[in-house]
């Protein structure tokens, strides 16, 4: 009875007339995108706004957000598991998923950011491994493989449920399940296979996710320039990954509670859970930004000091402070109360996290260019000032609906809350609620298992 | 009464007026500046020589330059004065004058040369002048490779004649590309024969074959002026230069690089990849392990 109630909630259902009118603007605004880069292709990156000063713009900010977002996979999925923090099993699924739809964009924008798309192939040809961009390219190619493998393996027993409950679900989705996950019977030696899987993708994606956006963060480390020119910047990316990548979920969770009525399965228990790491990550992201401004601020090496005028008091400051206030502060306050953390407030402060997260690594890349060592001379007016063009906004937020639209259509075929999970947590719950009743733990236990047992068949 | 009114008003109108001329008296030796112009004498080489300039005004305790003064410069002779030139002064209230080649050669035989400068008032400075007694010189280094010594001699023309100059402070430089060295002290006063002697025991990197150009100085002397003389020694190790273009480096071409990166980066790849194959290889087991249970495993319908 209790599994096939779970089977009933949690198995892929059709889209309403809101996932309907969702999936109709996100693919409205992937079409301006396209025609935007369309036109970016056609005339070349002048359709931008960046020139030789600022030649990291919007693209670039983005790229890094999108990998930034991508390491909640190893954190949701890989940290908190093999911490054997139970509560993350109905958050797993949302955050492998958020994972692999964010690495794939990332990848793809840096495409969009080069004016010559097809000499991407050159990097893979010529490529230097002394350069970090090539470890970027490897790097986020493993990563993308890993979250894949993390994402299927994990999947292999809800794509049986959805085979074995064929007459619930559409063909296609039922035909995409049977290609995917047939081979899957649950016999105990395919389920120590998978286990022994799982545990070595959560083993292995873990350096690998700090390997990513360390990379990352060395593609503006390695070079010398006044903002970038730092030994922190490892560390501060990732910790702000975490953030962002946990807000992200957050958003998620509660999206897909409510459009799916899943409050049997993500409790306000877990939003407290969530509200709780988030403080902490708030807490570590604080630190490293605390780091990164105090220690040049203090020493105001000229080119530095033009640089955090800029964005303490000058042309980003606006920008920034809204970015450090609403972005970290007030959401790091609401979340440290218990009330914080119900999932409005959640919701919401996640919201504000993401947003800002995203502006964040604009104020990262942007400014720094603007101030370079040497003083700007002889150039038109507009390379002293930074303003995306309407095909920069129009791609950057095609590539956002595209991941959004991947995280949507991931959500759409497969189970956003692990059913097989699920089934035994609440299994093992009814089981110790029964031993408790009973003092006769032995018969239900024989009870619960088969009754587990069941569910693959 | 009316009387002392009168008396009263023009007295009043008269000190207005006395108020009024002092102010506007006042205002108008405030407005000019009185400048200070200073005029150097530079002789390199016995080649070049110039006249520098230096025009500023006193505000409060310092000096500030003043841009844009139009100086005059004279040299006077015996029965004339011919005018050399004019120098606007720079930002930093600078300027200089090349003494020209035919000058320089109808000069040769003066035993002094006297130089006159002067700015002109204007609207906002006023006139001042500056006069400047020089006596010819010849400075000349003589260095000995055995020993490493240098010998600075310095003459001056007296009575037609060049003849030793006792009590000049000498100082010896190594000219580098951003400034100098001191060899030896910083005061060096020539003898009774005009010299001074040093000895070179500094290592030093000099160019390629070791080559180095000492600088002999004589600053601010008030009656020979600035007078600078230099010489090529090969006192200096010779500069090695390691080219690292053919070895393997960070910034060297794909196929030259380092080894350490190539063995690391190629390892982690490979032992990553090698899991992810291993998890390829394991998904493709739980395949087979199905095919086993379902009965569609070749080996077992035999």
């Amino acid at each position: 009875m209790i599994q096939e109630k779970i089977y009933q909630d949690l198995l892929p259902r059709k889209f309403g007339r809101a996932g309907k009118i969702w999936v109709s603007v996100l693919l409205a605004i992937c079409l301006v995108g396209a025609i935007a880069y369309y036109r970016q292709l056609k005339y070349g990156l002048s359709v931008t706004a960046m020139r030789d000063y600022a030649s990291w713009g919007i693209y670039i900010s983005n790229f890094v957000f999108f990998v930034a977002i991508s390491l909640v996979g190893s954190l949701i999925t890989a940290v908190l598991q093999l911490t054997k923090v139970r509560w993350s099993t109905p958050l797993t699924r949302i955050a492998e998923i958020i994972a692999v739809s964010a690495i794939i964009f990332a990848a793809l924008i840096i495409i969009v950011d080069m004016g010559r798309p097809d000499r991407f192939i050159n990097v893979l040809i010529y490529g230097r491994i002394q350069s970090p961009i090539l470890w970027d390219v490897i790097v986020i190619a493993t990563y993308l493989v890993l979250g894949v493998l993390l994402l299927y393996v994990a999947l292999l027993p809800d794509l049986a449920i959805i085979i074995k409950h064929k007459d619930n679900i559409e063909g296609w989705v039922f035909r995409i399940a049977r290609i995917l996950g047939s081979f899957w019977k649950g016999t105990p030696a395919q389920v120590r296979l998978q286990q022994k899987s799982i545990t070595i993708l959560i083993v292995t994606i873990i350096p690998v996710a700090l390997a990513i956006h360390t990379v990352t963060s060395w593609l503006f480390a390695m070079t010398y320039r006044p903002g970038w020119d730092s030994t922190n910047f490892g560390p501060y990316f990732v910790s702000g990954a975490f953030l962002v990548g946990a807000a992200g979920v957050v958003v998620a969770m509660y999206i897909f509670r409510k459009y799916y009525s899943l409050q049997d399965y993500i409790t306000e228990d877990h939003f407290s859970h969530m509200g709780k790491l988030v403080v902490l990550l708030s807490l570590v992201y604080l630190y490293f930004n605390i780091n990164e401004y105090l220690v040049p601020a203090f020493k105001m090496k000229k080119p530095e000091e033009e640089h955090l005028r800029g964005l303490f008091t000058g042309d980003f400051a606006p920008l920034f402070w809204v970015v450090v206030l609403m972005g970290m502060i007030v959401p790091l306050i609401v979340m440290l109360f218990p009330g914080g953390r119900k999932p409005l407030p959640m919701f919401i402060a996640g919201t504000f996290i993401v947003v800002g997260a995203w502006f964040k690594r604009f104020l990262i890349v942007t400014p720094t260019l603007l101030h370079p060592f040497l003083p700007m001379s002889n150039v038109p007016e507009n390379y002293r000032h930074y303003f995306p063009t309407w095909e920069e906004w129009a791609i950057t937020a095609g590539s956002l609906s595209g991941a959004l639209l991947i995280v949507t259509f991931l959500a759409r075929i497969f189970p956003i809350v692990p059913i097989d999970e699920t089934v035994k947590e609440k299994m093992h719950e009814e089981e110790v609620r029964l031993q408790h009743d009973y003092r006769g733990g032995g018969a239900a236990k024989q009870i619960i298992t088969s009754t587990t047992h069941e569910a693959y068949k | 009464m009316k009387t002392t009114v009168r008396h009263f008003f023009s007295a009043c109108l008269s000190f207005s007026m006395i108020c009024a001329f002092g102010i506007l008296m006042t205002g108008n030796a405030q407005d000019k500046i009185s400048p200070r112009l200073d005029v150097a004498y530079y002789q390199m080489d016995s080649a070049v020589r110039y006249l520098s300039i230096n025009v500023r005004k006193k505000i409060g305790k310092r000096f500030e330059p003043i841009a844009g003064a139009e100086v005059r410069l004279f040299m006077e002779f015996s029965d004339e004065t011919i005018q050399l030139g004019n120098v606007v002064s720079s930002a930093k209230g600078e300027g200089k004058l090349a003494l020209s080649e035919e000058l320089l050669t109808s000069i040769n035989e003066l035993d002094e040369y006297s130089f006159y400068a002067e700015t002109s008032e204007t609207d906002s400075l006023e006139e001042a002048t500056e006069y400047l007694v020089i006596k010819p010189s010849r400075l000349r280094m003589v260095t000995e490779d055995s020993d490493s010594s240098i010998s600075v001699i310095l003459q001056t023309r007296t009575n037609g004649n060049w003849e030793p100059f006792e009590g000049a402070e000498v100082a010896v430089f190594i000219q580098r590309r951003f400034g100098k060295i001191l060899v030896g002290e910083e005061f060096n006063v020539t003898d009774e024969i005009g010299a001074v002697e040093l000895t070179f025991d500094t290592e030093i990197p000099g160019d390629g074959d070791g080559l180095l150009t000492l600088e002999a100085a004589i600053e601010d002397n008030d009656e020979l002026g600035n007078v600078y003389a230099t010489t090529h020694v090969q006192w200096g190790l010779p500069l090695v230069i390691e080219d690292g273009f053919y070895k393997r480096t960070l910034w060297a071409t794909r196929d030259k690089t380092p080894w350490w990166l190539l063995i690391f980066s190629n390892v982690m790849i490979a032992v990553v990849w090698g899991v992810i194959i291993y998890l390829i290889i394991l998904i493709f087991r739980m395949k087979t392990l199905s095919r086993e249970v379902s009965g569609d495993d070749p080996a077992r319908k035999h």
